[in-house]
């Protein structure tokens, strides 16, 4: 019996998706830290012995920004692999916004989960998980109080999208003793914002799917959707897309 | 050694050598230092000069562009300009006399402060193609042809451009034969080489030195065997002038198994496609033709390059067209979305922009956007 394990490295998060056939057997999240390659083996060898599988029936499919240094069978973008992932989850969807730790795109997929378009944000930090991250830092808040902080809060505009100048806003609208819920409110707008924007460059088709880092947030989710007009739906397992379709496309060959 | 650059001693043993092997050229030859594909090499060669593309295309010297200009220059301008400013440039040391035009705004600006230091020409160029703009564009070269007849103090008969125009034209010919051979599937040779090819005939002088190096390329990559393996995804590269600098992008789609077929772009097949007109006495005319034509974003409308890569697709059977666009290059950058809908929608042919600079720092998602593209193909 041959199992796939995806392993998708992002910048933040390396997760990982054991399957066998078209069944999920595991799913696991870890810090990448500054050795991803080690962590990949550990969490396999775990894997393998939780479940029971000998490494040798083990076929590993690396993707995601650090995929080069997993030893992996082989290696696959994760444009690919979040199409493929996301239409593994949910097969009416055909388009994905993955917005991501350094990365943020948006993915037009066919009936198969193959990539038909798509597109990236450019080499800047505008909008992504990295720039939603240094915004809760400013304020002192967290990710994951974020929901229940901008609940029914009026967002204040946020006009800069550049990290570095969305943060001395950020600081000059405290300084002037605007509320935190508020801004973290206007945060999440921007992000959607950029979002939205970056989709307006390609065809957006049918039922949306917003994966990635930032999918766990209910509030990122429905601003994008109030962005985009359209119904954007997301899975429990999101964040886990990457990984999933890197696991697919390894138990496809 | 009087005549090398003052800072010559501190060069690197490749760049100290280039500067002697034109040194030696200069000795017999004048050289006129050329940007840009509109320049009617014909003229300098009929003037008794030898023309040749000027350094760019390397960081190294941006930092030194940038007190003079303004930092959200495109990398083209601020890399040759920097190679002007620093000495380090072999070719714009020795040459003679600098040929500009006015193809963008940053050029022009550019080559009023290059002309603090050295004699520049600039040809206006004009930015449609009708008739009329044809009629400005000849008689923009015949005052090119009296500048250098000046300088030089030469007479440029009719003749004598005749003569090159068909000289020039066998180079193209044999220029054309090698990159033609990216027709067989899978190619006979790769981007890279292909890129190799034309940035090496960019700055190289001699019209039988460049003709023999065509026929043994062609000898080496026709003699090859029919490749065995998976075919690679063809692709069709277009968009600003690709350089040493922005060789990362064939890097990247080679790399990721595609193979460039076509480079639709200034060093690569844009300028060589097209032949000056041998047949029409009008030589001044003639040379106006071809030049209006070659498909430069920075005419308007500037439709032949939206049909040359029509044609191409179907010619090379090409399977996607990757766009790279200079950041800052606005003509390049803003004619991609008309691109974008004619190779998608006309062509139903795959298309992707991505827009990089001189630095090394993108990469990695040059190199995932690309390997992405080749996935979806």
């Amino acid at each position: 019996m041959i199992y796939s394990l995806g392993v998708d490295a992002g910048s933040r998060y390396t997760k990982f998706a054991l399957m066998s056939g078209d069944k999920i057997l595991d799913l696991r999240m870890a810090p990448s830290g500054w050795n991803t390659k080690e962590l990949a083996q550990e969490i396999a060898d775990e894997l393998c012995q939780k479940h029971g599988i000998s490494r040798s029936d083990l076929r590993i499919t690396a993707t995601g920004y650090g995929r080069v240094a997993v030893e992996a069978d082989s290696a696959v973008t994760e444009i690919t692999c979040h199409a493929l992932g996301v239409h593994y989850l949910n097969p009416d969807v055909r388009t994905v916004i993955d917005i991501g730790g350094q990365d943020s795109k948006v993915i037009v997929c066919d009936a198969d989960g193959s990539v038909v378009d798509f597109i990236m944000n450019d080499k800047c930090a505008a909008g992504t998980g990295k720039f939603l991250e240094m915004m809760l830092e400013t304020l002192g808040a967290t990710f994951a109080t974020l929901d229940d902080v901008v609940r029914d809060a009026v967002p204040i505009r946020i006009t800069s999208t550049c990290a570095v100048f969305a943060e001395s806003e950020v600081i000059g609208l405290r300084a002037k003793g605007a509320d935190r819920a508020e801004i973290l409110a206007g945060v999440v707008a921007a992000t959607a914002d950029k979002a939205a924007g970056l989709s307006a460059r390609v065809r957006v088709a049918d039922t949306v799917c917003f994966s990635g880092g930032l999918a766990s947030s209910e509030a990122v989710r429905a601003a994008l959707a109030e962005r985009l007009g359209r119904e954007v739906v997301t899975a429990p397992e999101a964040q886990y897309a990457g990984a999933i379709g890197a696991a697919v496309k390894g138990g496809m060959g | 050694m009087s005549d090398l650059p003052s800072g010559f001693e501190s060069f690197s043993a490749s760049r100290k050598s280039a500067f002697l092997e034109v040194q030696k050229i200069a000795e017999t030859q004048p050289i006129v230092g050329t940007f840009c594909t509109f320049v009617p090499r014909e003229l300098i060669l009929a003037a008794g000069a030898a023309p040749i593309s000027l350094c760019s295309g390397n960081d190294e010297v941006i930092a030194a562009a940038e007190t003079d200009l303004p930092v959200n220059f495109c990398p083209l301008v601020k890399s040759s300009y920097g190679f002007a400013k620093t000495g380090k440039c072999p070719h714009f040391h020795f040459a003679k006399l600098i040929v500009g035009e006015t193809t963008c705004d940053g050029k022009k600006k550019m080559f009023e402060y290059m002309g603090q230091g050295k004699p520049v020409h600039v040809i206006h160029l004009p930015q449609m193609t009708d008739e009329e703009s044809v009629a400005f564009l000849a008689n923009e070269f015949r005052k090119f042809a009296r500048r250098l007849e000046e300088i030089f103090s030469v007479t440029i008969t009719d003749e004598m451009v005749a003569k090159q125009i068909s000289l020039v034209n066998d180079e193209r010919r044999a220029l054309q034969d090698v990159y033609r051979l990216a027709k067989s599937d899978p190619p006979l040779l790769s981007g890279k080489e292909l890129f190799v090819m034309f940035n090496t005939f960019t700055t190289s002088i001699g019209h039988e030195a460049k003709l023999a190096s065509a026929r043994v390329l062609k000898e080496q990559y026709s003699s090859r065997p029919a490749g065995a393996g998976p075919r690679p995804k063809r692709i069709l590269l277009t968009g600003s002038p690709i350089t040493k600098a922005t060789v990362k992008v064939i890097d990247a789609i080679e790399s990721a198994g595609g193979s460039v077929v076509y480079i639709e772009g200034c060093v690569g097949s844009r300028p060589n496609e097209l032949l000056v007109d041998e047949k029409n006495p009008d030589v001044y005319d003639v040379l106006a033709r071809k030049y209006i034509k070659i498909a430069c974003s920075c005419m308007t409308p500037n439709d032949g390059r939206l049909q040359t890569i029509g044609e191409k697709i179907d010619e090379y059977h090409v399977d996607g067209v990757v766009d790279m666009g200079l950041v800052a290059c606005h003509t390049f950058n803003a004619e991609s979305t008309l691109l974008r809908e004619y190779v998608t929608k006309t062509k139903s042919t795959p298309f992707i922009h991505v827009e990089t600079d001189y630095s090394q720092a993108d990469f990695g998602q040059l190199s995932t956007r690309l390997s992405a593209f080749l996935e979806m193909l």
